[in-house]
């Protein structure tokens, strides 16, 4: 398939980068940390086996999709990589609960569930 | 264990050690013996309480004690914390079987397994708690 396609550093960067910003998206953070925590190990015998059931169905999807598959299963081979997976998931976590703590000190003090009901609380 | 504490004074040791896994399933079995004792007193040839409602509270009260011990292990782990609650949650599943074939006078094996599920059930959820806690702290985000 693409495997003698070769995969550059910054490619290697943009992927775990595009990966863990997804999975910031979905509000998964927790849950991908936990799980890839216990995956390290055996995240060669994972990637193998997502190899050889999942790369039969991405062309599917298009080229673009499993040329992108294909890339994603081969950085998330080495361990080292899915160690960075999770130091940068927790940096956007970091950022982002920085940026919301900025923001809601700007914001003017509002009241939240059942309280905005109330006028005199 | 209190001199290996007295010598680390105020480090955290990176792994659990197997006395603590220990520890966390006796508290875990503590808290579901405390439970099943209760219910001898509790149970409808004692009260009216309706047996459903026991039932549900029972496995309430199971999962509370694989979360509560598992929570407690997790606090001596920095890294693996699924590795660690699913290790408690397996301790104490070995201990609960012999607490429920040793100690009990009607022993069933639904019941162990019951017990079993919970602990695991309560340790996945602690590990959870345990990450978020991790990421989302307070030194993390200064």
């Amino acid at each position: 398939m693409f495997w003698d396609e070769d995969i550059t550093p910054e490619e290697e960067e943009e992927i775990i980068e595009w990966t863990a910003r997804q999975f910031y998206r979905y509000g998964l953070e927790t849950a991908a940390i936990l799980f890839l925590e216990s995956y390290k190990p055996i995240s060669r015998l994972g990637t193998s086996l997502g190899t050889v059931f999942f790369t039969p169905l991405f062309p599917l999807f298009g080229d673009n999709v499993a040329i992108r598959s294909e890339k994603v299963l081969r950085v998330f081979q080495e361990s080292r990589n899915v160690e960075r997976l999770i130091q940068r998931l927790e940096e956007i976590v970091r950022e982002e609960e920085a940026k919301r703590k900025e923001s809601k000190a700007e914001e003017p003090d509002e009241k939240k569930g059942w309280r905005r009901y109330l006028p005199f609380i | 264990m209190e001199s290996n504490g007295e010598e680390n004074r105020g480090e955290v040791p990176k792994t659990p050690l197997e006395n603590n896994y220990m520890a966390g399933a006796m508290l875990a079995n503590g808290i579901s013996f405390v439970w099943l004792q209760l219910l001898t007193l509790l149970g409808p040839t004692a009260s009216n309480a309706p047996m459903e409602l026991l039932v549900d509270l029972s496995y309430i009260i199971f999962i509370a004690a694989g979360y509560i011990s598992s929570t407690q292990v997790l606090k001596r782990t920095e890294t693996d914390h699924l590795k660690v609650g699913l290790k408690t949650a397996f301790y104490s599943s070995i201990m609960g079987l012999l607490i429920v074939y040793s100690l009990l006078r009607e022993p069933t094996m639904r019941l162990a397994a019951s017990i079993s599920l919970c602990y695991f059930a309560g340790s996945i959820l602690a590990s959870y708690r345990a990450v978020k806690r991790r990421i989302y702290s307070e030194e993390t985000t200064t």
